[in-house]
């Protein structure tokens, strides 16, 4: 009787898993059928749910995919043969499990699909054909941050940040968005990246803030009936201020004292618009410590933004832009004080691999790339540090911290000033929510992981914050707001600014 | 009850956000940390409360739909392995600390919440959670509960069911039950006792009563290198004859020094044949006085090199290695195979020797990772399942070194579970009566196998069956189920 | 020699005739069979069973009046002449042992090489008594209980099949735990017919440190001890009159570190704190174990409560002895939240009304009395174990698949089990 009652659940299982489970939809299928292109269900599969007898399908093997998974239905494969991820890099993950607790959606879910597990379970279960490009198979791809804590955490050396930017590039190519989806990723992708339309908009800011609008619509509720999308990207808007609006960077500026180094520096996009300040930081830092800081005319994003979401093609383009600017001016080093920048800027030479003009120059290129707290470290303290007298929490960048492995050069820089207190961040390796535009694509879960964030800074009883990346600086400085506290955001290069510099501005 | 209506069942006891029916999701969960075996679930439920998990247990018991219950899904035997047509119970949203009670020295916690969580929560007050599998940033107490768990210090800790006093139980009915406390040894029968273990047969947990330990006064760490693990190994033996109860003993063979080095630059040496790790922690002079003992023996075994840890960092990073060894194989080999047997501690020079003879016969490296104090034996196998036939033969071997730790008077899993993957294992230990009792249980508590059925037992016993006269089941009589 | 059981005429090899002496707690069984062998526990319980008759199985007889008198005894089983010990694998720091071996030899004949089994019940009989009563004393503090060292079990079940669970080595996670089930279960679901536990090494030394502590401040004082990086082996306090009583903190480790515990241990109690060892700290732990030595009309109860729960319990325990004229003496692990607790020469209405009492404020905070030894009046008056809680329907579930036919010790356990 038992055996009976298995049988025909098992044989139930199949029917629904087969019926759901190539993510075609039923027309298209009927519509190939129809075609004569190839015979859906032309006989008994075995479609890896079980195999005969126990139920269980017995697969030989770690790593191998292997004999039980046959594989029933390649008609809508989610991956097309153009750089799917790396069966390669796949078969390095040995189901640990290590990754689980560093994952921000696993931590807020707790469910399989959306931990790097799951998520590179599912990239393997695509490239064997299993599973389609679905809608829920994109969510789940969606609704990773990319923050790469789990590439810190993986024992075995799970690559997964090519993993996730492959599978990436085959959404946005191969995966129809809805409409107003669509619209809206194009609207921040031919927004962010652009320096000089993000200019535009600056006075714009200013203005809604200036003229007590901002605050109208802060006190009527108005804002609450806004799609959460623009909801978030309202919260996050930078505070202008008149000043930041005419700062520029200088193109070149003189070392104090011996040159010790010729250090190029990438003023991007967002950084230069909404935080001119910690480029004129950087630049008086760079110089005081014996850099001569040249910033490249010319030079536009790096295309990290766009290679966090798929869109490699764009960021292949900003790439060789940005590589043929800085070519030319001969440098040591190549500056950067944004970690998520910096991080895509060091992958260049993997990004560009298949480009035979750029592939080496974009390897050297990559090399010569700095986080400015790295190659602060890496040159040596000169200039003298006058004291600040404060407690300071240092919130690990996640494109710092994970993608760059830079977590000890910055509290170094900080712990050099006397007088700074550094304080741990509970769940410091867990990402803020920012994650480049993850915050305005899916702004619920980064909501939750910003509060998260903002409380454990706000426990930790230090006012002032250090943060290396501007997106990870709106989100914590955004959260605090909303939970009724002030905190004091800075990069660290900023806080060093004031103690090299101390009748600048007090902290 | 057709898929639909049980969903919308599940929806109505859960909630939309706690029941995962696409197949894009299920996907995720048709293996643990084992991928050996893959079975699709029907669907995943992730309940939130004890009284979420009773309601799902009903439904379920009535409709006869087998429930696999899961924590992090990082076992390595499949004992969270979905059962076709089943119901994957997913621990992993129940997560709440929900007391901490320092006098007592216990912690009363959900079963998602995960094992290192815990000595987290408690560590500033300096008390921590003994029970530590390499797994443990990521393995949750339910889990560890449910596979009574070890680590590496255990041999003189204990393992988790050494530290778990309480539980509050849903059973296969649905009905719930809150035994033991905070308080040991209290009357009746040591319910506690054999539920953990039970690899979720039994009962799923939804509250754990935890023992919490003191930090010691001290903590000593040693890291000696031998050319041979025989060498190891009998400086292991004097360590334990010296009357010396280490906190941990882990020996390492050149296989996994490689694999662990390449992981996480622990700073082993590399031309060692074996390394071994020694800890002593409690009060300060004792440890002084024993480490001084035993590093003496480490010298008096030939020991190439001795190191001290100096302080914290250079003590978790000795650990580090050792920690990350088995995820760590990845560097050195495709694929490989974690085996778990147990032998007394006092074979392995004879046991190390015929695992060598084996793996040499089979064409394949075997890896070994020791919890050299308490005789626990994780033999790696080495193979690369892309070369036609080697995965088969790497499970084999696999098998035949679990039969060596059984003749040498040892077990076939010390500390992972039989679950799915090692049942076929347990006659080679257990004579027919010997799990036919064990199944006693299971009919006292759940007759209808609704709890993760087809784990642990080669062969179920029909629980309509009595004592007494022998009485031919009518399903036996029809050939369908085998009787011992 | 055969005996004829009556109305049953079933007869039984190797039995003879019980003697009033052999009586279960007022209950005389019909017959006495010494077992000889494992096999032959597995005879006696197969014929016992299919002949419906009721088993007690015995050891050294310390503690046969633990539990409620049987329903029935047909056959006391003593297990007496299993006494080998099967194997000491000193180098595995484990033994396996039978059942009816004494526990004072074999740790004898550890001790010889530098090894014990780390238990010290206060009735010590056999391994099998141990087992089934899962009974500890101080050293359960550093050590843990019996289901902590246990690491597997040969036993008979009812119907006379001979099983195993567990194993040989320290470490085994192999099928359920049957052996930790069996712990305590004081015979009610099989009969143990050997079992294997880990040891571990005899320390070095030993030094105590006596403080003299009133009831009211046992909390804080123990709590001191447990909140620190000390690692005593016990620690026990014990009144036997008003206004004296005192608190035990043993140290058991190398000789430096015995020594240097006990002066921190010392040092943090203050009071009149001295450090005793040898001769003087014998003399100590046995007035200690004195609580034990019970006569016909005293009364003596285990407390099991938590750590937090004893002192306040002991002390009003303490406090309506006093109130009613009668002698208590007490002796509480006050690290692990046990005490045993002797009413002297108390009439059966003030036994029955100071159990009562205390039993009530126990088990409103969760916590057990259970009375072990007492005259048979008073037995009459009061359950045995009081409340086992929510378990007892899957209690009840277990002993009915291990025991259907209830032959071994009926009514003896929780809940008349």
């Amino acid at each position: 009787m038992e055996h009976a009652r298995d049988r025909e659940q098992l044989d139930q299982a199949r029917i629904d898993y087969e019926r759901t489970a190539f993510g075609a939809p039923a027309h298209v299928q009927a519509a190939a059928e129809a075609a004569g292109e190839v015979s859906v269900r032309s006989g008994p599969q075995d479609i890896g749910v079980a195999a005969e007898g126990s139920g269980v399908e017995a697969v030989r093997g770690g790593g191998g995919g292997g004999s039980g998974s046959s594989v029933p239905l390649r008609l809508f494969p989610a991956f097309d043969a153009h750089n799917p991820p790396s069966e390669e890099l796949i078969d390095d993950c040995v189901h640990c499990g290590f990754c689980l607790p560093t994952c921000p959606t696993y931590l807020l879910w707790g469910e399989e699909m959306d931990s790097p597990r799951g998520r590179i379970h599912l990239m393997k279960a695509g490239n064997e054909g299993r599973l389609g490009m679905t809608d829920t198979f994109v969510r789940h791809f969606d609704q990773c941050l990319g923050c790469m804590a789990c590439v810190t955490a993986c024992p075995s050396g799970v690559q997964y940040n090519k993993l996730i930017e492959a599978t990436r590039s085959q959404v946005e190519r191969r995966y129809r968005r809805n409409p107003a989806d669509k619209l809206f990723r194009r609207l921040v992708f031919t927004l962010f990246p652009y320096p000089a339309r993000l200019r535009l908009l600056a006075p714009f800011l200013l203005l809604y803030r200036a003229s007590g609008l901002q605050g109208m619509a802060e006190g009527t509720g108005v804002l609450d009936r806004l799609p959460p999308r623009l909801r978030s990207m309202h919260d996050l808007m930078p505070r202008m201020t008149l000043r930041r609006l005419r700062m520029r960077v200088p193109g070149r500026v003189e070392p104090r004292g011996m040159a010790r180094a010729r250090v190029g520096l990438l003023t991007g996009c967002v950084q230069q618009v909404f935080f001119p300040q910690v480029h004129a930081a950087t630049v008086r830092v760079l110089a005081s410590e014996g850099c001569e800081v040249i910033a490249p005319q010319g030079q536009a994003c790096c295309g990290a933004l766009a290679l966090h979401a798929g869109y490699d093609e764009q960021a292949r383009q900003f790439a060789r832009k940005l590589i043929d600017v800085f070519e030319r001016e001969g440098l040591d080093y190549v500056a950067v004080n944004a970690a998520g920048c910096g991080s895509t800027m060091k992958e260049y030479g993997h990004l560009l691999r298949d480009d035979p003009e750029y592939a080496e120059r974009a390897a050297t290129f990559a090399a010569s790339v700095r986080d400015i707290t790295e190659l602060l470290v890496e040159l040596g303290p000169v200039a003298t540090r006058h004291p600040l007298r404060t407690k300071v929490a240092y919130h690990d960048a996640c494109h710092l911290a994970h993608a760059q492995g830079i977590r000890r050069e910055p509290r170094k820089l900080l712990e050099g000033i006397p007088g700074v207190e550094l304080v741990p961040i509970t769940e410091a390796d867990i990402c803020c929510g920012s994650a480049g535009i993850y915050n305005m694509v899916e702004p619920q879960p980064a909501g939750e992981l910003g509060e998260r964030k903002a409380r454990h800074i706000l426990a930790t009883g230090a006012r002032v914050v250090a943060s290396a990346n501007p997106g990870c600086t709106l989100q914590i400085e955004a959260h605090a707001r909303r939970l009724g506290a002030s905190l004091k955001v800075l990069h660290p290069v900023e806080i060093l600014d004031r103690s090299l510099h101390p009748r600048r501005k007090d902290l | 009850m057709k898929k639909a209506a049980l969903i919308q069942e599940l929806i109505r006891i859960i909630g939309p956000e706690g029941v995962i029916s696409e197949p894009e999701q299920l996907v995720t969960y048709e293996s643990d940390g084992l991928r050996n075996h893959r079975v699709l679930p029907m669907l995943v439920v992730l309940p939130v409360s004890t009284e979420q998990v009773q309601a799902v247990m009903r439904l379920c018991h009535a409709e006869g739909i087998p429930v696999v219950p899961r924590g992090s899904g990082t076992g390595l035997s499949a004992g969270a392995l979905p059962v076709s047509g089943g119901i994957v119970l997913g621990l992993s949203r129940m997560r709440e600390i929900l007391e901490v009670d320092l006098e007592n020295a216990r912690a009363r916690v959900q079963p998602g919440v995960l094992n290192l969580w815990v000595t987290q929560r408690v560590a500033p007050e300096g008390y921590y959670f003994a029970p530590d599998p390499s797994s443990q940033q990521v393995c949750s107490i339910g889990g560890n509960v449910a596979e009574n768990s070890g680590g590496a210090h255990c041999l003189k800790y204990g393992f988790t069911v050494n530290h778990v006093l309480g539980l509050t139980v849903v059973l296969a009915d649905g009905q719930v039950v809150k035994l033991g406390g905070k308080g040991v040894d209290k009357p009746g029968y040591d319910l506690v006792g054999v539920l953990v273990g039970s690899e979720g047969t039994l009962c799923v947990v939804t509250e754990v009563t935890l023992r919490l330990v003191r930090k010691p006064e001290a903590v000593s760490t040693l890291q000696a290198a031998f050319t041979s693990p025989d060498a190891a190994g009998s400086a292991v033996s004097d360590i334990i004859a010296a009357g010396i109860v280490p906190a941990a003993i882990e020996m390492m063979d050149n296989l996994s020094i490689q694999a662990a080095e390449a992981a996480v630059h622990a700073n082993y040496p590399l031309d060692a044949g074996a390394i071994l790790l020694v800890e002593l922690d409690g009060p300060r002079v004792e440890v002084a006085e024993q480490m001084a003992l035993v590093l003496d023996i480490c010298e008096r075994n030939a020991a190439t090199t001795i190191k001290l840890a100096g302080n914290e960092d250079e003590r978790v990073l000795m650990w580090k290695g050792r920690k990350s060894a088995f995820a760590a194989m990845g560097r050195i080999s495709r694929d490989y195979y974690v085996q778990d047997g147990v032998i007394p501690r006092t074979a392995l020079p004879t046991v190390l020797r015929e695992i060598g003879a084996l793996a040499e016969c089979y064409g394949l490296r075997v890896a070994n990772v020791f919890h050299a104090g308490d005789g626990n034996l994780h033999p790696l196998v080495l193979f690369d399942s892309t070369v036609q036939g080697q995965a088969e033969r790497a499970e084999e071997l696999a098998g035949e070194i679990l039969h060596v730790c059984v003749d040498a008077g040892g077990s076939i899993t010390g500390e992972h579970g039989v679950g799915f993957d090692k049942k076929r294992h347990m006659p080679a230990m257990f004579a027919p009566s010997d799990l036919d009792t064990m199944q006693l249980l299971r009919c006292a508590v759940d007759p209808d196998r609704t709890l993760n059925p087809d784990k642990i037992f080669p062969t179920p016993r029909l629980c309509g069956e009595r004592p007494g006269p022998y009485e031919p089941h009518p399903l036996q009589e029809a050939g369908v189920a085998d009787l011992f | 020699m055969s005996t004829n059981l009556g109305s049953q005429s079933t007869t039984h090899e190797g039995g003879r005739a019980a003697t009033p002496q052999d009586a279960v707690l007022g209950v005389t069984p019909r017959m006495v069979v010494e077992a000889n062998s494992p096999v032959e526990v597995g005879k006696v319980l197969a014929w016992a069973t299919g002949d419906g008759l009721k088993v007690v199985p015995c050891g050294a007889r310390t503690k046969l009046d633990r539990g409620a008198a049987p329903e029935g005894c047909d056959v006391l089983l003593d297990l007496g002449k299993l006494n080998r010990v099967t194997e000491h694998a000193s180098g595995d720091l484990t033994v396996t042992v039978q059942a009816g071996v004494r526990l004072a030899d074999l740790q004898k004949q550890l001790a010889e090489a530098g090894q014990f089994l780390a238990v010290d019940p206060p009735l010590p009989g056999t391994v099998g008594g141990l087992v089934a009563t899962a009974d500890t004393g101080p050293r359960r503090l550093r050590y843990g209980g019996v289901r902590d060292l246990i690491l597997g079990a040969t036993f008979v079940r009812a119907d006379g099949v001979t099983a195993r669970a567990g194993g040989k080595v320290v470490k085994n996670v192999a099928g359920y735990d049957l052996p930790k089930l069996l712990t305590g279960s004081l015979g009610t679901l099989a009969v143990l017919v050997e079992a294997t536990f880990r040891l571990y090494p005899l320390p070095a030394s030993s030094a105590t440190v006596l403080v003299d502590v009133a009831p009211a401040d046992l909390r804080r004082h123990a709590g001191a001890m447990l909140r620190s990086t000390l690692v005593p082996t016990s620690l026990d306090f014990f009144c036997d009159s008003p206004g004296s009583s005192s608190l035990a903190v043993r140290f058991e480790s190398t000789d430096a570190s015995t020594r240097a515990q006990a002066e921190t241990a010392a040092g943090l109690l203050g009071g009149n704190s001295r450090i005793v060892a040898g001769a003087e700290e014998r003399v100590a732990w046995a007035r200690f174990d004195s609580v034990t030595s019970s006569s016909d009309n005293d009364v003596l109860a285990r407390l099991v409560a938590t750590t937090s729960d004893l002192p306040g319990l002991v002390e009003r325990a303490l406090r309506a002895a006093d109130e009613a004229g009668i002698q208590l003496t007490v002796r509480a692990h006050a690290g692990h939240g046990h005490a045993l607790l002797r009413w002297h020469d108390v009439s059966t209405e003030m036994a029955l009304a100071l159990l009562r009492s205390l039993r009530a404020e126990a088990e409103a905070l969760g916590h057990s009395l259970v009375l072990w030894r007492a005259p048979l009046e008073v037995r009459g008056g009061i359950d045995v174990w009081g409340s086992v809680g929510e378990g007892l329907g899957l209690m009840r579930r277990v002993k009915q698949q291990f025991d259907p036919q209830r032959t071994l010790n009926p009514g003896r356990f929780v809940g008349g089990i």
